[in-house]
């Protein structure tokens, strides 16, 4: 079997076990693993195809985890899990949001960008989990007035959720530039 | 070494954060946070001197080891957060 296919099925089953760790747990798993599942296909579309030049990603990667850390803060500062609670129907405590956004996430995703620098195939699955969550779950920011109360007004990380969101549009660009570049490498090779 | 206009303002702004969040340890803590991270700056802007900008180290050699910690400090922060940490060194100093 070749390592590609490898590599295919590894993540597969990763996602799978999360998705059924979570139904275990009684948590929203559909929901929880949105990110992930986003990001698996974003993986398959992008780095899964073409391989990419760590040095070229780390830097707009290693920024976005620094601005997606200056949005927790903020998400810490104006009490997120009260959102979160009323949004999700569980009962989220600040404890809780602070250890998993703060401290465990920033620890995974700098994981990420360290199996990213050795050029394994995983690091680039948690890369585009990560770049997933920031391009399309940080907006959501922008939703949850309405979701609430019907009507636009603050919520809890609405002024910095742009910083990583942006960020997260800008890794992707650099990963499609950088993935056309080597296919049009290959093919002048070839020809 | 010759910095390029954007190493100069990142490492600027960058310096500028840190100042000011020693000032703000300041006004909310007091003297203890100073003396931590301004005695380690000193101690650290002298090996900083002597070694790194005498010759610079290839970033792809120091990257790794240097993600490497700040992952592991994150995790010793989450075991000084749930293990609450801040009333026990707020006794220490008084």
């Amino acid at each position: 079997m070749d390592s590609k296919k490898i590599d295919f099925i590894t993540v597969t089953v990763f996602v799978g076990l999360l998705y059924l760790t979570f139904r275990l747990l009684r948590f929203p798993a559909g929901l929880f693993c949105t990110a992930f599942v986003g990001g698996f296909i974003l993986w398959l579309a992008t780095t899964f195809r073409v391989p990419l030049d760590p040095h070229k990603i780390i830097f707009p990667y290693v920024l976005t985890v620094i601005l997606f850390m200056i949005h927790v803060y903020e998400e810490f500062r104006t009490h997120i899990e009260f959102v979160m609670t009323r949004l999700t129907g569980l009962q989220v405590t600040q404890r809780d949001f602070l250890t998993v956004a703060a401290f465990i996430a920033p620890v995974i995703w700098l994981t990420g960008a360290l199996m990213v620098l050795k050029q394994w195939p995983f690091g680039f699955f948690l890369m585009s989990v990560f770049f997933f969550g920031m391009m399309f779950g940080e907006p959501s920011h922008f939703v949850f007035p309405f979701l609430l109360d019907g009507r636009f007004h603050y919520v809890s990380g609405m002024c910095t959720a742009v910083l990583p969101t942006a960020a997260g549009w800008w890794c992707f660009f650099v990963i499609l530039r950088e993935a056309k570049t080597v296919t049009k490498g290959g093919e002048m090779a070839r020809s | 070494m010759t910095l390029t206009k954007a190493e100069r303002v990142t490492g600027g702004v960058t310096a500028g954060i840190l100042i000011a969040a020693v000032i703000y340890a300041y006004v909310s803590i007091g003297w203890p946070p100073v003396l931590i991270i301004g005695g380690s700056g000193v101690v650290t802007w002298w090996l900083w001197y002597r070694t790194y900008l005498r010759r610079p180290t290839d970033p792809e050699l120091i990257l790794s080891p240097f993600l490497i910690t700040v992952a592991g400090f994150e995790i010793h922060l989450c075991e000084e957060y749930l293990g609450h940490y801040a009333p026990a060194i707020s006794r220490l100093f008084d």
